[in-house]
């Protein structure tokens, strides 16, 4: 209280000043929270804008993809089932010209053998849109079976091994999980130079893990962070796109002894029967 | 000068009940503007009945305090989220507003300065509370087109600007200093009716402009390739 106990006339100075002095501290505060605020929704603006773009790259990805695929698959039909078909046509055309019988049964014989042949490649171009192994029998079989495929060819050795793969998964994340293993095996195969890749898959904690190890020229996070910013690496955003439908992450590293590459999917576990 | 003082000061004194009741429809539904309305014809009430009862000008500055404490808190109360601190709010406060009580019973007939001074610290501390949660999660995009900001805003300038006055109000005996008070008193209440006034004004307009960053992009649906 020796603080009030200012004789009177010193009052007014005091007053003048410290009034002066707290107005002064309450507009400097004032001013301080108005720039603080402009500056931290600034930087949130931009976080957001980071985020969405980083979300229309991921779907301009994705519809790039979509596309290539109808491509392909356009190309398949025009360029290889379409003269197929067409010269199946032309045998069956002769025989209403030609009515030799020898020459019929040969005609005839060629355009079944003609439309056996389109028959296994419109089969060939559903089973790569479908494949069904994974339909059928699950992620492990498909998984399998693609990696014999890989390994028959003999560049590579390709072998999966499933730890806790009781219960299916939901077809659209079996469908998808696929995928992202298709298109890693596709970059590895494409890219790393590699002896082998081995898929090991684990669940823990309410988690399903996929990891894959090679031993070729891989990936870190910080490479697929920056791919993935960047406009190319359309199949790492393809993952990354069909990843984020399952609410999954994508962990790429080195391993500690430097020799390996790990890729690690990690995605949230759903039961299959309650949510079916 | 004094006397231009108190007519200017009338003046936004009735300027915020005006604005209120003009933007009715908009501000009736705000709960925190129709405790400020009422803060307001309370100001006012207690204005016009120490000028008619002068013998018991003190106590009716007394009950005015609580009274002024009670709708401040309530302001307060409104305008900040968090749940933990309004709880905190309700309680400082009837504990305040409880001290008040027993101030104004066992009170002498002259201002009791301490009762004002720790008003005014507590609605300081109250409006400090109130910046820290805009700061920590901003619920405009600027802070001043949000009129619990312009509400505080007004508070804190008042309080902080007589702070000072309040606590040497004990020490000033003399005319010259009564009406140096009385001057600075009612250049704040001033600036605290226009800030409230602003408050009025603008709210409700801003409904639409909450934390967006759409405004940033204009073309966000540009063709993919």
């Amino acid at each position: 209280m020796i603080f009030l106990q200012i004789s009177g006339n010193n009052v007014p100075m005091v007053l003048f000043f410290g009034t002066i002095a707290m107005l002064g501290l309450t507009i400097g505060l004032i001013v301080f929270i108005i720039f603080h605020q402009r500056k931290v929704i600034r930087f949130q603006m931009q976080l957001q804008k980071m985020e969405y773009d980083q979300q229309k790259m991921l779907l301009n990805a994705s519809i790039k993809l979509q596309e290539e695929e109808r491509q392909r698959i356009a190309a398949d039909l025009h360029d290889d089932a379409g003269p197929l078909l067409a010269t199946a046509r032309l045998y069956l055309n002769e025989n209403l010209v030609n009515l030799d019988k020898t020459t019929q049964l040969q005609s005839i014989y060629n355009a079944k053998q003609i439309i056996d042949d389109t028959i296994q490649l419109i089969r060939n171009i559903s089973h790569s849109l479908m494949p069904p192994t994974l339909k059928n029998f699950g992620l492990e079989s498909a998984v399998n079976d693609l990696f014999q495929k890989i390994s028959s060819s003999g560049s590579m050795n390709a072998t999966a091994r499933f730890h806790d793969y009781r219960e299916r998964l939901q077809p659209e994340t079996e469908l998808i999980i696929f995928r992202v293993i298709q298109e890693l095996v596709n970059n590895i195969l494409k890219h790393s130079n590699a002896s082998f890749i081995h898929l090991t898959q684990n669940t823990n904690n309410n988690k399903f893990f996929v990891r894959l190890h090679h031993d070729g020229r891989g990936l870190t996070q910080a490479d697929f962070d920056k791919l993935n910013k960047s406009s190319v690496g359309l199949g790492l955003k393809n993952i990354q796109s069909r990843l984020r439908v399952l609410h999954g992450k994508i962990f790429f590293e080195k391993d500690i002894s430097q020799t390996y590459f790990k890729v690690t999917i990690e995605l949230i576990k759903e039961n299959s029967n309650a949510s079916s | 000068m004094l006397t231009f003082l108190s007519i200017v000061g009338l003046f936004f004194e009735i300027l915020p009940l005006i604005l209120f009741f003009v933007r009715f429809k908009k501000t009736a539904k705000i709960p925190e503007l129709r405790v400020l309305c009422f803060y307001t014809a309370l100001v006012l009430l207690s204005g016009i009945s120490a000028s008619i009862f002068r013998n018991n000008a003190v106590f009716l500055l007394h009950v005015f305090s609580i009274c002024e404490l009670f709708l401040f808190s309530s302001i307060f109360y409104l305008c900040i989220r968090r749940d933990n601190t309004r709880r905190v709010i309700i309680f400082i406060s009837c504990l305040m507003v409880l001290f008040l009580i027993i101030i104004l019973i066992f009170s002498t007939t002259r201002f009791d300065f301490i009762s004002t001074l720790a008003i005014a610290l507590l609605i300081l501390t109250y409006s400090i509370i109130f910046y820290y949660e805009q700061i920590n999660q901003p619920e405009e995009l600027i802070i001043y087109q949000s009129h619990k900001f312009w509400i505080v805003t007004g508070c804190t300038i008042f309080y902080s600007g007589t702070l000072f006055i309040f606590l040497y109000t004990s020490d000033m005996k003399d005319k010259t200093h009564s009406s140096l008070w009385e001057g600075a008193n009612a250049t704040f209440e001033i600036i605290k009716n226009i800030c409230f006034s602003i408050a009025i004004l603008i709210a409700g307009r801003n409904a639409n402009k909450h934390l967006s960053f759409e405004s940033y992009d204009t073309n966000p649906f540009e063709t993919p390739f």
